[in-house]
């Protein structure tokens, strides 16, 4: 497989997975810093597109997004 | 159907239900509103720290939103905060002009259940993938809010061909959906 290096970075923006720093704030993926202004334009609308394809195929109607803040509820 | 009202009226007895419900309703508007901002802002950190100040709020009992949409606007004023705090920690210096996230959606914002249709659609495009890309993508629409590398873990895959194969997958369900007439770019309009 030969994809472009910047797309890979963009996918991996477009996780709902992000990691905390020791007080609990959520932190920037670290593949978005890697990005240009225009490519993190990229990575929101692949977000965007994201969330839209999880919340249609989950039961519920939820995103991962969603379900990410549900986990960090306890729920 | 019920309105994004009405569910955080309801999330304000604990019921964490009904604001997954109220999250559901509110994040496609929001998304799109943040999106101009998305140059300077990793969106998925403001709208994922929205929600949990939001989720506060509802349990706050000393606090009562009122008027028209009161939840919506309350959570695109909390957005605009963290997008303002985030542009400090990330652009210290820099101006932007916050008003301009004030794009709320007018009237009521109702709870749509998901369009069977549209997953049918997605289903068995996904189904036509070949294996690998599928089974990576797939991994991610259902439990995304997991890191990569452990979900790249549980499939056998490093971290880059994960990627590689979800990068992938997407060009080809793209291209699936669009030949049977659900264009993504659409669905994103």
């Amino acid at each position: 497989m030969t994809d472009d290096p910047k797309d890979l970075l963009i996918e991996q923006a477009a996780s709902a997975f992000r990691d905390r720093d020791a007080w609990g704030r959520i932190l920037a993926s670290p593949a978005w810093h890697d990005l240009t202004p225009e490519e993190r334009t990229t990575a929101c609308v692949r977000q965007l597109e994201s969330r839209i394809l999880e919340s249609s195929l989950d039961p519920n109607g939820r995103s991962s997004t969603v379900r990410a803040v549900m986990k960090r509820l306890g729920r | 159907m019920a309105d994004a009202e009405q569910a955080f009226l309801g999330a304000r007895s604990g019921n964490a239900d009904a604001f997954a419900d109220w999250m559901r309703a509110v994040e496609i508007p929001l998304r799109r509103s943040l999106s101009r901002l998305a140059h300077l802002v990793d969106v998925e950190v403001v709208v994922q720290e929205t929600f949990l100040r939001m989720w506060l709020i509802a349990c706050d009992r000393g606090r009562r939103l009122e008027g028209d949409n009161a939840s919506l606007r309350f959570a695109f004023g909390v957005a605009r905060n963290v997008a303002r705090e985030e542009i400090r920690r990330y652009h210290p210096g820099r101006f932007v002009d916050m008003e301009s996230l004030d794009n709320l959606p007018e009237g009521r914002i109702e709870i749509v259940p998901p369009d069977p249709v549209l997953a049918r659609m997605i289903r068995e495009c996904l189904g036509s993938l070949p294996a690998k890309p599928a089974s990576a993508l797939e991994a991610r629409m259902n439990d995304g809010s997991r890191p990569d590398r452990d979900l790249a873990g549980s499939l056998g895959m490093k971290l880059n061909t994960f990627l590689q194969n979800i990068v992938r997958a997407r060009r080809l369900l793209r291209d699936c959906l669009n030949r049977r007439g659900a264009r993504l770019e659409e669905i994103l309009s």
